[in-house]
């Protein structure tokens, strides 16, 4: 028996069916989580942020428009708004980029020896500190593009945006940590206008 | 193919020298330059790195959170799109009434507007007709003589 599509779970939902929702909700809940965590810097604000987006997608169920793009771009919209909202109201400096996500990260390659660990380790944070500097927009893009795999369609749709803007994001963000990356590696200082564009 | 359009090419569509629009092109200078390397290197780790974020969140807390979700649903009710037509009403009349006392005000003073110079006019013809009773036999005075 094939597993309900989310559109029908939606329909269900519509017609207050809790089943249908709880279903969507495990559905979607690691990969809204993941996001969740990296916008919010901090697991228990994240599982809040994540509560309410789900209890609002209950109650305007009737609002979502199958035809207008997939459930999970409706569904991360309502996150993305729900964190800027939060940010005006709590204030910007109470989200950090990166604070409280040991358990977000993927595990270390389990095969490698101590001594690529450690490395692996120290690059995945310098990689952590390179992203968290990254102006919001940029970072948001790069997560939803890179981490969830959103096409640049939805990804603009997420965070408001045009396509192209979007795109712009994704090219800025990718330049500024190859940049990063590239001077880490090489030594050598890069101008403004060496890295292109 | 120039360095700086290899650039480009790198932040916007990705390391993947493939779905670029003049492979060939790319790969020769990847091949001849040492700079244009070193900068592939650096976006090809970017994307590892990017990739290997990961979303993963233990397993227990999930389930724990899809618990306590499922239980805050019952407490609320669904809005259903009746809910902007039963908010709508109330607005709508809400609205009509400063519309009304706008409406009504204005009718008022222009009726007073329009009284005011009725009854203007009437007392002009009045004075005038008292001063004409002043020549009495004015009509006649006046015909005759001319």
């Amino acid at each position: 028996m094939t597993s309900p599509s989310d559109g029908q779970l939606m329909a269900q939902v519509c017609q207050q069916d809790q089943a249908a929702f709880n279903h969507l909700v495990r559905r979607h809940l690691a990969p809204l989580m993941g996001y969740a965590n990296r916008l919010c810097g901090d697991a228990s604000r994240a599982e809040d942020l994540v509560q309410e987006t789900w209890l609002r997608v209950w109650l305007h169920a009737t609002q979502y428009r199958q035809d207008r793009g997939a459930f999970s771009t409706w569904l991360f919209t309502i996150l993305q708004r729900q964190f800027i909202d939060h940010q005006r109201k709590f204030g910007k400096e109470t989200y950090g980029a990166e604070r409280d996500l040991g358990h977000a990260c993927r595990l270390p390659d389990e095969a490698a020896g101590p001594a690529q660990l450690l490395f692996q380790a120290r690059e995945q944070q310098a990689f952590k500190r390179a992203l968290a500097t990254l102006p919001e927009h940029q970072r948001w893009a790069l997560l939803l593009s890179h981490q969830q795999g959103f096409s640049n369609e939805a990804g603009a749709q997420i965070l408001g945006v045009s396509r192209r803007a979007f795109e712009s994001l994704l090219a800025r963000g990718r330049r500024a940590l190859r940049l990063e990356r590239f001077e880490a590696t090489s030594g050598t200082k890069v101008q403004p206008r060496d890295g292109g564009t | 193919m120039k360095e700086t359009t290899f650039l480009d090419l790198l932040d916007h569509l990705g390391p993947e020298i493939g779905t670029w629009p003049d492979p060939d092109s790319a790969r020769k200078l990847l091949a001849d330059s040492q700079s244009a390397r070193a900068h592939y290197d650096a976006a090809k780790s970017v994307a590892a790195a990017l990739e290997k974020l990961g979303s993963e969140t233990d397993p227990l807390l999930l389930e724990a959170l899809a618990q306590r979700i499922a239980a805050d649903v019952p407490k609320v009710q669904q809005h259903s799109d009746l809910d902007s037509l039963t908010w709508g009403w109330p607005t709508a009349v809400a609205a009509m009434i400063p519309l009304a006392i706008a409406f009504s005000v204005g009718w008022s003073v222009g009726v007073a507007t329009e009284t005011t110079l009725a009854e203007s006019e009437l007392l002009g013809a009045w004075l005038y007709l008292e001063d004409l009773e002043q020549f009495e036999g004015f009509d006649d005075w006046h015909i005759e003589d001319f």
